[in-house]
Parts: structure tokens; C-alpha cells; sequence
């Protein structure tokens, strides 16, 4: 049998198993929406942690983190940076959105802001901008996975075979079995990342420098500008301060904005499930270093891989390992594509409808399943035509997308900390930021940059964002005390 | 210390970390020796503040524990 072969049985086994774990967790389930969104609001501590780790440990970490450490060295350490400061404010707004959606059924956080500031306009808005940010991001995922299979089985198996087989099993388990799928999945393909993570990150520098202090001095003696900060851009030249630091600042504000995180705080069995997330949440940063040395090992190496993002099967490829290690490493890989292209494409679904679709149309329980079970197939198969076309790079709409996404932070602090913020307030803030981002994004991207110190686009919005935000809601009539007052108040 | 002063000394920390990751403050910890754990000097000081950070999180969430049992 050849290696190539070898591979791809491991890599079959691994699919089979965490298909036969994403059927068996929604066995016994209940048909209700709760459940197939909010998975009863019964997750546990463990699965909570693997449910938020997975968000770190996505493809973009696992494929795009030692891409970047190889290509564009300590510019990859802003990936580090983030989580801490993201995470942290989560630790209060988690258990108060929580019991918000404990006592009014909340289950989308479109769902808590537009109770809090009423409009059918804001959680259309919403749930379209949160749409047009999330098909990226499964797009990343689902490209992950073809990119890990087709490298690995020397294009035996090709990118699109890879992502379409990879991602049939994920939409089989979401459909089946809702958010609990994505929770038990989530848990196994935690465990095995965590273990490839470390292993391949320690045995690489080991075996090709003699340790992970070798492998640095040696960069440092050959390319010191990779190992400084802000480190470089893509192009090889350095990136600038304003750049790094805005990436962190977005990507912190962004973190917990994401649906698919915030949502889970309407799945946490406790307050205190929740805030023990919160306080483990870093562990997962600190597991991501052996990730980017995967990266490093591979900037000295005589050899290249065809682009960055392959740097990690190239190297697992080039270590000289058994073919049935190699499948398990591979297999790591898919565990970080998959653990976050389920819990994305299940929260698309949900999002567009119970706020794109259930403000306008009454439906029955079971017609909301459906319909959700439909558009996670539609929005599964829209990303997969994106994943399977060469086209704009995918971390530039993965950045753009932190810019869409972080503009929902405003409209959750005002609704869970400002009692005189004012529905028009928060649709005029959300608007213009929006717009904002996305204005020097698109000139930036036709080749005009007109944002001041390389400061990332969504940065941009949120500073008009918040001040459009104060002043109109300063300028209209404040909501009445009593209903400001539920949502505002020490425990509301 | 109270959950008051414990939620005070985490937002500090928070501020100081994005202070310490961001520019200008990241310039005074951009030196690459000398190494520790066989990771560069900037490289480590994230390392050690993000574990800084589970620490000052571990620190509120005890805090609050023994509040809500009192």
C-alpha cells in the first residue's frame, strides 16, 4: 500500500469517528429550537472550554498561524495577543446576557440587543452583516481542509474532493444533531489538537535544529527582522506598529462578538460554567506557541512549501515520520477546521433565522428547525463555492470580517450598560460604522489606502460607531426607566 | 482584598497589557535576548502576560466564589 494511501485511511478513521460522535450526542435529544440552538442551556465546563478553545485553534490558527510565523514571523505574535483582552470583559457581560436569556428566551445576541432597543431594521441589519461576515470565515475552514487533504495525499485527493467530503460528515452532524453536536465534536477534536499541537510544535525544532533555543538563535544569526515586532507583511516588507496594534485592538473587541462565541452564553449550564471559561480561556493562547514554532522551524529549512499556508502539512511531510503518525497529525488539522466550521455554519443557520426571518413570519417550532436545517446547508454550500474557486485571498476577508463583526460591541454594552441609549442611537452607530469600516476597506482594497497609520478598517468604525452612537442617543428621546431598567440593573 | 479591588487590579492588568502588546509600550519589550525557555525575550513577555492574565482571571473568579458563599 503507499503512504499516500496510509494517510488517507487514518485520516477516513478520524472522520468516521467524530461523524459517529456528532450522530450519537443528538440521539436523545429534544426537536425543540432551544435545544437544536441553545442545546438546553445544559453545556458543561468541559465542553464549554472546547467549545470557546476551538475558536482559537481554527484553521486560520492552525494552517494561517505557521504561515505566518514562517512568512511574516513575530507579526503572527498579535494572534497571541488578543484572546487575554478579549476574553476578559466576557467574564461580566457573559452571565448577565445569560440570565437576560434565561428570562426572555433569548438565544441569538441579535435577539438581546433588539430587546433591549426594539426594531425589526437592527436585527435585519444584524443578521445581514453577520451573515456577509461569517461565509468568509467558513470558507477559511472549509479550504483548511481540502488544503491538509490534498497535501498530504501528494493531490491524490484534491482540494475540493477534500473540503466536500470533510464538510458533508460537519453539515451531517449539525443537521442531526444542532449545537450538541458541535459542543461533543468540539470536546474530541479539542483533545487531539491540543496533543498534535504540542508534539509536532516540541519534535520539529528538536529533530532539525537540536532544540527550540537553537532553532531562534539560528533565525536570529540569518533573518533577525523576523523575530522583531510588528514583524513583516505579506509582501516581506515590515508592517507598520499601526497596523499590529489595531489588528490586536479589533481582533480583542471582535473575539466574543463573533455569534457562534457569544451565543454560548445562552448554552452554559451556570454563571458559573461560564465565567470558569472565561478564567481557562488563556490556556488555549499559551497552546498556541507550539503552533507558530511549527512555523519557525520552517523558515531555515532548505526547502519550500508552494505557499505559507502549507507550511504545516510540508513540514509534517518532510520530518521523516511514519505514515500513520502523519495521518494523526493530519487528522489535528481537520479537528481545528472542523470544530469551528460547525459551530459557524450551525450559528449562520440560526442567526438569519431567528433574526433575518422569524421578526416578519410567525413560525411553528418545527418549521423554525427546518428552515435553520436548510440554511445550513445553504450557507455550507455557498462557502464551498468560495472554497473551491482561487479568488481574493481569504485572511484579507477574514480581517474584513473581524471589521463587520466588532461593530456589534457598542450595541451590547449600550443595551447592557447605557440606560440612555436610544434605539435610533444604536441604529444610526451601527450603520455608520459599518459603512466606515467598509469604506476603507474597499478603497484599500482597490488600491487606494487613505486609513490613517495603517490603522486596521474596523477600528476606524468603531471610533464613529461610538460617537454617532452617544450623540444621536444623547439627541432622541430616552426609553422608559422600567424597560432600560431590565436590562441595565446590577443583575438584571 | 475585596471583589471591588480584585475587579480593579484585573481592569489595570487588562489596561496594561494592552498597553505592554500594543505600540508604544511593546517598542520597550521588542528585545529578542536574552532567551527563556529557548523563546525569544519578546515572544516570552507575551507568554508571561497572558499567563499574568489567567492568573488576575483565576484571582476574580475565586473572589467572587467566596463573595457569593458568604
Amino acid at each position: 500500500m503507499e503512504r499516500w494511501q496510509v494517510i488517507a485511511i487514518i485520516i477516513a478513521l478520524y472522520l468516521c469517528v467524530t461523524l459517529a460522535i456528532g450522530l450519537v450526542s443528538g440521539r436523545n435529544a429534544s426537536k425543540s429550537v432551544q435545544r437544536y440552538v441553545a442545546g438546553d442551556r445544559d453545556f458543561g465546563l468541559l465542553v464549554m472550554y472546547f467549545v470557546l478553545g476551538a475558536s482559537v485553534f481554527s484553521a486560520f490558527a492552525f494552517l494561517g498561524g505557521p504561515g505566518w510565523a514562517y512568512s511574516r514571523g513575530a507579526a503572527a505574535f498579535y494572534i497571541l495577543s488578543y484572546g487575554v483582552l478579549g476574553i476578559a470583559p466576557y467574564f461580566f457581560i457573559g452571565p448577565k446576557a445569560a440570565a437576560l436569556g434565561r428570562r426572555n428566551g433569548y438565544v441569538t445576541q441579535a435577539q438581546l440587543i433588539c430587546g433591549r432597543f426594539p426594531s425589526k431594521t437592527l436585527s435585519t441589519l444584524i443578521a445581514t452583516l453577520t451573515l456577509l461576515a461569517f461565509i468568509p470565515y467558513v470558507t477559511l475552514q472549509m479550504r483548511g481542509a481540502g488544503v491538509v487533504i490534498e497535501a498530504v495525499t501528494e493531490g491524490n485527493i484534491p482540494l475540493w474532493v477534500g473540503s466536500a467530503v470533510a464538510y458533508g460528515i460537519v453539515t451531517i452532524y449539525v443537521l442531526f444533531s444542532g449545537v450538541t453536536a458541535v459542543g461533543l465534536t468540539n470536546t474530541f477534536q479539542g483533545l487531539f489538537m491540543l496533543t498534535i499541537a504540542w508534539s509536532l510544535g516540541l519534535y520539529l525544532p528538536i529533530s532539525l535544529y537540536g532544540g527550540v533555543g537553537d532553532m531562534f538563535s539560528q533565525i536570529m544569526a540569518e533573518r533577525p527582522e523576523l523575530l522583531s515586532l510588528p514583524g513583516l507583511t505579506a509582501t516581506g516588507e515590515p508592517w507598520s506598529w499601526g497596523g499590529y496594534s489595531s489588528a490586536i485592538i479589533v481582533s480583542a473587541v471582535g473575539l466574543m462578538m463573533w455569534p457562534h462565541l457569544f451565543m454560548k452564553a445562552f448554552t452554559a449550564r451556570s454563571d458559573k460554567t461560564l465565567k470558569q471559561t472565561v478564567v481557562l480561556f488563556p490556556t488555549f493562547q499559551l497552546f498556541l506557541i507550539p503552533v507558530f514554532l511549527i512555523g519557525f522551524a520552517g523558515v531555515l529549512y532548505p526547502e519550500r512549501p508552494p505557499s505559507s499556508d502549507f507550511i504545516l502539512p510540508f513540514m509534517i511531510l518532510n520530518a521523516d515520520l511514519p505514515a500513520i503518525v502523519v495521518g494523526l497529525f493530519c487528522a489535528g488539522a481537520l479537528s481545528a477546521s472542523m470544530s469551528t466550521g460547525d459551530s459557524l455554519m450551525h450559528a449562520a443557520a440560526s442567526v438569519t433565522v431567528e433574526d433575518g426571518i422569524r421578526p416578519f413570519k410567525s413560525l411553528t417550532d418545527t418549521q423554525q428547525r427546518r428552515l435553520i436545517q436548510v440554511f445550513v446547508v445553504v450557507v455550507g454550500a455557498v462557502a464551498y463555492g468560495f472554497a473551491v474557486t482561487e479568488g481574493v485571498s481569504l485572511v484579507v476577508l477574514l480581517l474584513t470580517s473581524y471589521g463587520i463583526i466588532c461593530q456589534l460591541a457598542p450595541p451590547i454594552v449600550a443595551a447592557l450598560y447605557w440606560s440612555r441609549a436610544t434605539t435610533t442611537g444604536v441604529i444610526a452607530g451601527f450603520t455608520t460604522g459599518s459603512i466606515t469600516a467598509a469604506f476603507f476597506f474597499l478603497t484599500g482594497y482597490f488600491g487606494t489606502n487613505l486609513r490613517p497609520f495603517d490603522l486596521h478598517e474596523g477600528l476606524l468604525g468603531l471610533i464613529v460607531h461610538v460617537v454617532v452612537l452617544v450623540a444621536v442617543s444623547l439627541l432622541t428621546k430616552a426609553q422608559d426607566g422600567e424597560h432600560s431598567a431590565a436590562f441595565v440593573g446590577p443583575r438584571s | 482584598m475585596s471583589v471591588r479591588a480584585v475587579r480593579w487590579a484585573v481592569v489595570v492588568y487588562m489596561v496594561l497589557f494592552l498597553f505592554a502588546t500594543t505600540w508604544p509600550g511593546a517598542s520597550f519589550f521588542n528585545d529578542l535576548t536574552p532567551f527563556f525557555l529557548g523563546l525569544p525575550f519578546n515572544l516570552f513577555f507575551i507568554a508571561m502576560l497572558i499567563s499574568g492574565g489567567l492568573c488576575v482571571l483565576v484571582a476574580l473568579y475565586v473572589s467572587e466564589q467566596r463573595m457569593d458563599t458568604d
